[in-house]
C-alpha cells in the first residue's frame, strides 16, 4: 500500500513541478518581450 | 537567471558564441568521448548480465558448479512442500524446479510474500556451490504474465 | 494581454478531468489484482508513462527527420525539443513507478534484466539528446546530432517493448500492443488501463503544447534579437 501512495505521490510532484518551472519559464519570456517591445520603441 | 538567453547577448555575440565553440571544441569532443565510453562500457557490462538473464535449472546442473565470487541466476518454480526454515534464524532451505530437474538452495535473508504464490517463478541470485547446493544471496520473483481480478 | 481561452488551459482542463475520472474508475470500479494485491495499481501509472515515453522518442526521431530534410522549417526542432523533454519526464515517471512496484512484487529495487537495462538506455538516450543541444546550442549542428541520438533512442524503444519475447526477463509478457497474449489482463483491468491512458495522453500533449509555445516563442525572440543587432 506505501509503495502504491509513494508512487502517486512521486509522479504527481514531478508533474507539478513540471508544470511549474514551465509556468515560471514562461513568464519570465512574456517579461522579456515586453522588454523587447520598449527597446524596439525607443530605438525607433 | 530568468531571462532569455538572447536579451542578455552583445551585439556582436555571434562572433563570441563562434569563437567560444572554437575554443572548447576539443575540450567539449574528450567530455563527450570519455561520456559515451563510459556509459558504453557501463551498459556492455551490465548488458551482458542482462541478455542471459538467467539460467534453468536444468543449464545450471550441466553448467556444474560456479566459481567463487562468480554470480549467477537460476530460474524455477518451488515445489510445494520443500520449503523448511531453520529453527530460529533466517535461513532457509527448499527445492526449485524447472519441471524436468530440480536443484537444492539456501537462502539467509527475507523472503517476498509472492515468493509462495503457486503461479510465482522464482529466480535466486547467487552461486551454485561445489556441493550441488545453490546459495542464494538475493531472491526475486517473477510475477504470473497475467492479471485477474480477485475473487474477494 | 487579452484574455481568452488558450489551447493549453483546454488541455488543462481535459485533462484534468480524465485524471479524476481516471482515479476514480481505477481505485472503485477496476478490480484488486488477485496474486499481486494492491501494489498492482501501480500498473495503471506505470504502463502508460512508459509508452508514452518509448512513443515520444519515435516522435522526436522523425521530427528531427523533418526538420533536416527542410532546415527552413524551425519549429520541426523546437516540437522535437519539446517532445524529447516532456518524454523524458514520462520516463523517469515510469522507471520510478517501476522501482516502487518491482520492491513488493519482485523482492528488489533494481536489477539489470534486459527491459530494465534497455529502459534505463533510453532515459540515458534522453539525457544525451538534452545535454547535447543545451552545450550545442547556437553552434548550428545541434538538430544533426541531437537527430542521431534520437535515432539511436528510436530503434532502442521497440526493442523495449520486444524485450520479454527476445530475451529472459524478470518482467511479465507484454499486456497490451500487437506482442500481447489475449487473457493477459482482465477486461475491467484494460478499460482502467486505457482510461489511465488517455488521461496522461491529455496531460502529456497540454506539457508538450506548453513546450512548444515557450520554445518557439525564443526561438522567434533569438531570431528578432539578432536581427536588430
Amino acid at each position: 500500500m506505501e509503495f502504491l501512495v509513494a508512487a502517486y505521490l512521486i509522479a504527481w510532484v514531478i508533474f507539478f513541478g513540471y508544470s511549474f518551472i514551465l509556468s515560471r519559464k514562461i513568464k519570465d519570456l512574456k517579461n522579456d518581450i515586453k522588454e523587447l517591445e520598449i527597446r524596439i520603441r525607443e530605438d525607433s | 537567471m530568468g531571462k532569455t538567453d538572447a536579451l542578455e547577448q552583445k551585439p556582436d555575440f555571434r562572433e563570441q558564441e563562434i569563437g567560444f565553440i572554437y575554443a572548447h571544441r576539443i575540450k567539449l569532443i574528450i567530455a563527450i568521448l570519455v561520456l559515451v565510453l563510459a556509459v558504453g562500457y557501463l551498459a556492455f557490462n551490465a548488458w551482458d548480465s542482462a541478455k542471459v538473464y538467467y539460467y534453468t535449472v536444468s543449464e545450471i546442473k550441466e553448467i556444474g558448479p560456479t566459481s567463487e565470487g562468480q554470480f549467477v541466476r537460476v530460474s524455477g518454480k518451488l515445489i510445494d512442500g520443500t520449503f523448511e526454515r531453520v529453527e530460529n534464524t533466517t535461513l532457509a532451505s527448499f527445492i526449485l524446479t524447472d519441471g524436468t530437474e530440480t536443484v537444492q538452495a539456501i537462502h539467509q535473508g527475507i523472503i517476498p510474500d509472492l515468493f509462495f504464490n503457486e503461479h510465482s517463478e522464482i529466480i535466486l541470485e547467487g552461486r551454485y556451490t561445489q556441493d550441488k547446493v545453490f546459495q542464494s544471496k538475493n531472491i526475486i520473483v517473477k510475477c504470473p504474465s497475467k492479471y485477474v481480478a480477485s475473487s474477494s | 494581454m487579452a484574455k481568452n481561452i488558450s489551447t493549453f488551459e483546454i488541455f488543462w482542463v481535459f485533462s484534468s478531468i480524465t485524471l479524476i475520472a481516471s482515479l476514480g474508475i481505477l481505485f472503485i470500479w477496476v478490480p484488486t489484482d488477485a496474486n499481486l494485491g494492491i501494489s498492482q495499481k501501480i500498473f495503471y501509472l506505470h504502463v502508460p508513462s512508459a509508452i508514452l515515453g518509448m512513443i515520444s522518442i519515435a516522435i522526436v526521431a522523425f521530427l528531427s527527420i523533418l526538420y533536416l530534410l527542410n532546415t527552413e522549417k524551425k519549429k520541426w526542432d523546437d516540437l522535437a525539443y519539446s517532445f524529447s523533454e516532456v518524454g523524458m519526464v514520462f520516463l523517469t515517471i515510469a522507471l520510478i513507478s517501476g522501482s516502487l512496484w518491482s520492491k513488493p512484487a519482485w523482492g528488489v529495487w533494481w536489477t539489470w534484466e534486459p527491459k530494465l537495462t534497455l529502459t534505463l538506455v533510453l532515459w540515458f538516450i534522453y539525457v544525451a539528446y538534452l545535454m547535447m543541444r543545451s552545450y550545442m546550442s547556437g553552434s548550428g549542428n545541434e538538430a544533426k546530432f541531437g537527430s542521431v541520438v534520437a535515432l539511436i533512442g528510436a530503434i532502442d524503444a521497440p526493442l523495449i517493448y520486444y524485450a520479454t519475447e527476445l530475451w529472459r526477463s524478470a518482467h511479465p509478457g507484454a499486456v497490451v500492443g500487437p506482442n500481447a497474449e489475449s487473457g493477459a489482463l482482465d477486461e475491467r483491468m484494460f478499460f482502467g488501463l486505457i482510461a489511465s491512458f488517455i488521461a496522461l495522453s491529455f496531460m502529456f500533449i497540454y506539457f508538450v503544447s506548453n513546450r512548444y509555445f515557450l520554445r518557439s516563442t525564443e526561438t522567434r525572440m533569438n531570431f528578432i534579437v539578432r536581427k536588430l543587432n
